[in-house]
């Protein structure tokens, strides 16, 4: 979509223009208003038109949005301002996590991957990164790295980040073909939960997982991949996070980053928020600890999903403002905190759900 | 001041003369030992350097028991072990490629 | 019903583990260390160790989970194990591909110092038959590049070597034409006690990024006894000529290294504290090695182990504590050890590496073009002790030195994974086996460990760390840091 009045007529046939005053530029494909704007806009007889609620309001220039033809759903699939804009290229999964956001479901969504390759085609040439997520996007194998390579076509200059459990990559042949696409700038990101393998098989709730992930790592790393390190904490990562960190220092030094990142209440988390909930304020020097860790093996190390109140100081050059700009909320405790520009907030759904007891105006 | 020998004796068939050899070398700046074999009992002269309280001698003589217990389960440990000993040294030395990874 | 299954299912068949390499020693009264073939160890009970290898082990226990994510045990489908295991060995191998890189030339044996306990040098200036020629300069370069490593550095020693600056220039220069084709990664460091210092070498050196290695043993009156020069001014003179050496070439490419007399043992606070003042973050608590003038002039022993251990523990200490305060400062010896513990890589230092480290870390050409297998076996042929000494550079070739019996003897019977006592340590994943020591001290290459000092010190100084980083997660936290600097 575009927000621009003066773009060419040649520019405007495929494109759906945001309307927000009286006065429309004419000859664009589709328009887009909102609840509040509807009485003002005048739209003239054959344009096609969609009116979004409010919430929507956000929506900008560049910004790429999927509507059902019935109207009646609406997703945005990319957004121009956001830093990272991640394509979900499937609901199908070979883990459960606990915390799963985005709760698997085991029915053929190839018409997502479908998706995802049109919407490579619109995505502004310009983007910094795109990130692929799932479920867990290798299981569609050989198409996924077709679609890895045509985006790479279509964005020469986008980085790409995919989140995957890394285990497909075990079969050196997969790795090999992903290695061969010759990326200048894809990282995979592959959560790590325990250096216990029953404790991580548990977590992602998969015998054996643990094993093929470590294996897809070498393999990666065999290959000169980018990889990184993802850890969430919750109940039952946060007792073995030191001995996770020490061993990543110890087998896995090669790899590019390790995010330590908290939780969000999405999905399966909110049904399993007693056995995974803790109090970041509570572990806080355990956090500390394992970025002390981290840090000394000079891995590059993130802390990700954390409010500035709940860390300790040391903490802060690792802290990144990671929770994407349109989830990026605050509580009411938050009223008057001089710090708020420089934290994360919170999800949406964390606000809703369940956070610190301890977040304070700092 | 007591005598500076002692005998031990040991079966055969619970430890081997090796064991108790590893575990006697152990404590070669303190005394040597001296093997002699009778059916299946492994006799063991044990000859001090120098001369020892009775205390000090039962301490020394408790410490070299403890070591052939620690020899013999070294030992079980090294037959287990072999097998994955000889497939990790394989991979070390046949994989290629991994060493320019730091 | 939930949808999810409870951690019992994914540990259920835990008890069928296989072990992995490992090996045991009592560490103290109460525990035993076990450690496997890259060094990773854990403390443990005896019970608990008969329990891991008699499969008894609760599999619920933080005991269990480390076993695991420590590598000691596996599961027999997993392979991860073995593949991380192998990756890491091969890490700590890899410097056997790399062969030597360090290149001493011994420019010259004269000195302006007359330290009781040196090894290896003449206090007559002017006598040019303690000086190397050019000759064995130019036969000793064709050698170096003929060293299959990637990184050559080229160390001068004497003596004094700044008495021979010219031949020093002369090397570099040399060196350097004949890296324009051998394209090396090359580097030069010159070990000097500063006292002959001057515009024209720091001229040089800056323009040849030259490092400069250099002498301290701790303040003024107890470097002065350990380091005696005519005017009794070896002290001031460092002071100035680190001053203007840091100032010329940049304040990290000078480091220092101290030497433990009898002096020194009830001064490591002084000794710490003048390492501090003159602005160096770490200072390497060197024992006096068993070589040259050393035993000669009976100063080696002078001391004992257990007295220079006790120098080694209360300097760390006062070191932990410097930290604790805030100020960052390391001890370079626990440091090489630490990487060694704590993490994959190897330090490469000779003292500390299986098979030996001589010859193939380093190799030293001799004033008199004689060569030999480490810098401590040219001092113990000064000794009379010639059984390192390789061969001549102006006589013999590449091969004869490299594939001399004498040197795959040495290393062969040195190799401490097949030395009685050695092959069956629990910490011999961070020793070494130093033959040139044990052939100074008991005329073979392995020595008898259980009378060996070389063993003593370092078993004492890898329970200390040890024991020190188990007692305080603070100091686990800055040896973390030694090891990975």
């Amino acid at each position: 979509m575009s927000s621009n009045p003066n773009l060419p007529q040649v520019l405007r046939a495929d494109k759906a223009f945001i309307a927000k005053l009286k006065t429309i530029p004419k000859g664009f494909a589709h328009y887009i208003t909102f609840e509040s704007f509807v009485d003002e806009v005048a739209f003239s007889e054959g344009e096609s038109f969609t009116v979004l609620p409010d919430e929507f309001n956000y929506l900008n220039d560049e910004d790429i949005v999927r509507i059902t033809p019935n109207k009646e759903h609406i997703r945005v699939l990319y957004r121009k301002k956001a830093t990272n804009n991640t394509i979900m290229i499937t609901e199908q999964c070979n883990h459960y996590c606990l915390m799963c956001s985005q709760p698997p479901k085991n029915q053929d969504d190839s018409y997502l991957l479908s998706e995802a390759f049109n919407l490579i085609k619109l995505i502004p040439k310009n983007t910094k990164e795109i990130g692929f997520s799932g479920g867990e996007p290798t299981l569609f194998g050989e198409r996924f790295l077709e679609l890895l390579e045509f985006t790479k076509s279509h964005l020469p200059q986008t980085g790409i980040h995919i989140l995957s459990n890394g285990r497909a990559f075990k079969d050196i042949r997969f790795a090999k073909r992903y290695a061969n696409i010759n990326h200048f700038d894809m990282m995979v990101g592959i959560p790590i939960y325990s250096s216990n393998p029953s404790i991580h098989d548990y977590i992602v709730q998969s015998a054996g997982a643990l094993d093929e992930t470590l294996a897809g790592v070498l393999n990666l790393k065999r290959l000169n991949q980018k990889v990184e390190i993802r850890v969430v904490i919750h109940k039952q990562s946060i007792e073995g996070l030191l001995d996770l960190c020490e061993f990543i220092g110890r087998n896995l030094l090669f790899v590019d980053h390790v995010a330590l990142m908290g939780l969000e209440m999405m999905g399966f988390t909110r049904a399993n928020l007693d056995s995974l909930w803790i109090d970041p304020y509570e572990y806080k020097d355990i956090l500390s600890d394992a970025v002390s860790i981290l840090n000394s093996y000079k891995l590059t190390t993130s802390v990700y999903n954390h409010q500035l109140c709940t860390v300790n100081k040391d903490i802060l050059p690792f802290y990144r403002k990671s929770i994407s700009d349109w989830k990026n909320e605050f509580a009411p405790e938050c009223d008057g905190c001089k710090s708020a520009n420089d934290c994360g907030g919170f999800f949406s759904s964390s606000l809703q759900h369940r956070y610190s007891d301890h977040i304070k105006a700092l | 001041m007591s005598k500076s020998e002692l005998t031990l004796k040991f079966d055969e068939r619970v430890y081997s003369v090796e064991t108790i050899q590893k575990a006697a070398y152990r404590f070669i700046n303190k005394f040597t030992v001296d093997f002699e074999l009778i059916d299946r009992d492994i006799l063991c002269h044990i000859i001090f350097d120098s001369e020892h309280s009775d205390s000090q001698l039962q301490k020394l003589k408790a410490d070299f028991k403890k070591e052939i217990l620690d020899q013999h389960l070294r030992q079980l440990i090294a037959k287990e072990t072999e097998t994955v000993r000889n497939l990790i040294l394989s991979a070390t030395f046949l994989n290629t490629g991994l060493q320019k990874i730091e | 019903m939930s949808k999810f299954k409870g951690l019992e299912s994914y540990a259920a068949e835990d008890s069928a583990y296989e072990l992995l390499p490992f090996k045991f020693d009592r560490f103290n009264d109460e525990s035993y260390i076990i450690t496997n073939i890259v060094g990773e160890y854990l403390l443990i009970e005896h019970e608990d160790l008969e329990a891991l290898v008699h499969r008894k082990l609760d599999v619920t226990s933080r005991l269990y989970c480390q076993l695991r994510s420590k590598h000691f045990i596996r599961l027999p489908k997993e392979k991860s194990p073995i593949e991380l295991l192998a990756l890491k060995l091969r890490t700590k191998l890899s410097r056997l591909s790399q062969f030597t890189n360090l290149h001493i030339f011994v420019v010259t044996l004269r000195c302006d110092h007359s330290c009781p306990y040196c090894q290896v040098s003449r206090q007559s200036e002017d006598k040019s038959s303690f000086d190397m020629t050019r000759d064995m300069a130019d036969k000793s370069l064709d050698f170096v590049f003929r060293s299959p490593s990637p990184a050559i550095k080229i160390e001068f020693q004497g003596g004094e070597p700044l008495l021979n600056f010219e031949l020093i220039k002369y090397i570099v220069e040399s060196a350097e034409s004949r890296n324009r084709v051998a394209a090396r990664d090359l580097a030069f460091v010159i070990a000097t006690t500063l006292s002959l210092i001057n515009d024209e070498i720091l001229d040089f050196c800056k323009l040849h990024k030259i490092q400069i290695s250099t002498s301290l043993d701790g303040p003024e009156a107890l470097h002065n006894s350990n380091r005696p020069k005519p005017n009794k001014d070896s002290h001031q003179r460092f002071v100035a000529g680190l001053e203007k050496a840091r100032a010329r070439l940049g304040y990290d490419q000078i480091s220092a290294l101290m030497t433990t007399t009898e002096l020194s043992l009830d001064k490591v606070k002084e000794i710490i504290d003048e390492y501090l003042r003159l602005g160096f973050k770490g200072v390497f608590l060197r024992p006096l090695s068993p070589y040259g003038f050393a035993i000669k002039t009976k100063r080696f022993m002078a001391y004992n182990t257990e007295r220079w251990l006790q120098f080694y523990k209360s300097g760390l200490d006062y070191i932990i504590e410097l930290n604790r305060n805030g100020v960052e400062f390391s001890e370079y010896y626990s440091s090489l050890i630490l990487k060694k513990i704590l993490s994959a890589q190897e330090s490469g230092y000779v003292d500390l590496m299986s098979p030996a480290g001589i010859g193939i870390a380093a190799i030293v050409f001799n004033y008199d073009g004689k060569v030999y297998a480490s810098d401590e076996s040219r001092m113990l042929a000064e000794m009379g002790d010639r059984t390192f000494e390789l061969g001549n550079i102006l006589s013999d070739s590449y091969e004869d030195i490299i594939l001399s019996d004498k040197l795959l003897d040495a290393l062969e019977e040195s190799f401490t994974l097949s030395a009685p006592m050695c092959s069956e340590c629990a910490f011999e994943p961070y020793c070494g086996s130093e033959p040139v020591y044990h052939h100074a001290i008991h005329k073979d290459f392995l020595g008898r460990k259980p009378e060996s000092e070389f063993c003593k010190k370092n078993m004492s100084i890898f329970k200390h760390l040890i024991s020190l980083m188990e007692s305080s997660s603070d100091t686990k936290k800055l040896f973390l840091g030694w090891a990975n600097r």
